[in-house]
């Protein structure tokens, strides 16, 4: 946990706040395209290294990320920073243009649509951990990492199949031939670990 | 309490299935179903796993990615570009709305152009309509004279013919005189109620200023019996008179006289008919 502290507060001292992301996306809806490079600067390792590991191919990943930021640009109007915070939308627009993509080719024939970023967010007044608020994103991969590895390798595996491959718990279940029930559970144990984990260190920077 | 339990468990369930996008369809719904009638306390829970899975994000090594994908994507959102795509977009525009209003126009000037059209030819129509009426007001005017002009003729026909019925009526043959030789006549004269039924043949149309007059002669003198007019010898042959002069005494012949307009107390003029009751 201390190390979570520390770790928090370089963070803190290093980077943009939640409000200073906010401005960027302002600022992109008023068609500046300084703040667009600035946004970029600042999430492209995050995006990039996460479209990598769900795409799989460089080439296919700098297509993805591109797209992601013209997506970014052509639909800041539609973002709500009363509902959502910027890293989230990124996040998730990153997340499943990726998996749009490798759908596309490697799953034809089965439909399951990612969820539309563009729809209304239940309930978000703001996720109550913004990574850019707390920490730098090396930092914050680390403390990542460290949660996941502290939830049994059983249930983090499901988590990251669902992630970085876009599966169902159904197809995760066919892949890893075990029974869809235990999926299930070990998807529910494995995402109150992380939240739990998750939410003790940042309820330690308050 | 148990049951509460499962419920929280098919909750939680559903939620982290919900926030990794890995529930089939229904489920999906299912979910956000529950979500809408959910409590205070799964909804943080969800929150909190939908931020969690957020953060998986950071899982991986971060990836500096090539200075060329950001060329790509300012250059794409550059302003010069912009500009130079919306001023195109917008001569583009421009040009259509010209285009517009050209067709507006044009298409304005078409419709007055068919409005004027239809309007002259509804004038047109309603003129010549509204003649086609007064012309045939006009031929119903000349129907209805002439209705009633065969209506005049049907009823002196009538008339003429009533003589005729009388039971006892005197036939007397009229010869053309010397100013008129082709000319002939006859009366048929019905001395009960002295009324005679006058055809006359071939004898010339009268001057305006003159009339023809009918003589009764009795005894070798003259007595008017009415005057006519013949302005169409073609149609004009069949005359009533009425009120004869001629009194009891049978006459003795007829004569007709052409006199000054109205008649003369004696004849005056050329004789053109003449027939004698001993004749018959």
């Amino acid at each position: 946990m201390i190390i979570f502290t520390i770790l928090a507060a370089i963070g803190k001292a290093a980077h943009l706040g939640a409000d200073d992301e906010v401005e960027l996306m302002k600022r992109i809806k008023a068609r500046d395209e300084e703040a667009l490079a600035e946004l970029y600067d600042l999430y492209n390792r995050l995006l990039y290294g996460m479209i990598i590991s769900i795409v799989k191919k460089r080439e296919e990943a700098e297509d993805v990320l591109q797209e992601v930021f013209i997506k970014i640009w052509e639909s800041a109007s539609t973002f709500d920073e009363e509902r959502g915070n910027v890293y989230s939308w990124l996040v998730t627009l990153a997340r499943n243009k990726a998996i749009d993509r490798i759908r596309s080719k490697d799953y034809k024939t089965q439909k399951k649509a990612s969820q539309d970023v563009d729809a209304p967010e239940f309930f978000l007044k703001g996720d109550k951990f913004d990574p850019l608020e707390t920490t730098i994103f090396s930092d914050r991969t680390e403390l990542v990492k460290r949660a996941l590895d502290k939830i049994p390798e059983s249930q983090s595996e499901v988590l990251k199949i669902a992630y970085y491959r876009g599966l169902t718990q159904r197809e995760i279940s066919e892949q890893l031939e075990i029974p869809l029930g235990t999926v299930k559970t070990r998807m529910r144990q494995g995402m109150i670990k992380l939240k739990d984990i998750l939410g003790e260190f940042i309820s330690y920077n308050g | 309490m148990a049951n509460e339990q499962t419920n929280k468990e098919k909750f939680e369930e559903l939620c982290a299935g919900y926030v990794l996008n890995a529930l089939e369809p229904e489920e999906r719904e299912e979910f956000e179903v529950l979500l809408q009638n959910a409590s205070e306390e799964e909804r943080e829970i969800y929150q909190e796993m939908r931020s969690a899975a957020n953060q998986i994000a950071f899982s991986v090594e971060g990836n500096q990615a090539p200075g060329v994908v950001r060329e790509r994507i300012l250059a794409q959102v550059q302003p010069e570009e912009n500009e130079l795509s919306e001023k195109a977009e917008n001569e583009m525009s421009s040009s259509d709305e010209d285009t517009n209003n050209f067709d507006r126009g044009t298409f304005a000037i078409a419709a007055s152009f068919a409005l004027l059209l239809v309007t002259l030819s509804l004038v047109f129509y309603s003129f010549n309509l509204s003649t086609e009426i007064s012309n045939q007001e006009k031929v119903i005017e000349e129907q209805q004279a002439r209705i009633s002009e065969l209506q005049n003729d049907v009823q002196q026909k009538e008339e003429l013919l009533s003589i005729l019925e009388s039971r006892e009526v005197d036939l007397v043959m009229m010869s053309g005189m010397e100013v008129n030789p082709n000319g002939y006549g006859k009366v048929i004269w019905d001395s009960e109620s002295n009324r005679a039924l006058l055809q006359v043949s071939n004898l010339p149309a009268v001057p305006s200023d003159k009339d023809y007059q009918l003589w009764i002669i009795k005894n070798n003198k003259p007595v008017s019996a009415g005057v006519f007019a013949v302005n169409d010898p073609g149609k004009d042959s069949f005359f009533k008179i009425e009120e004869m002069a001629a009194g009891e005494q049978a006459a003795d012949a007829f004569a007709i006289t052409m006199e000054p307009k109205g008649g003369m107390p004696q004849p005056t003029g050329d004789m053109y008919l003449m027939g004698n009751m001993n004749n018959n």
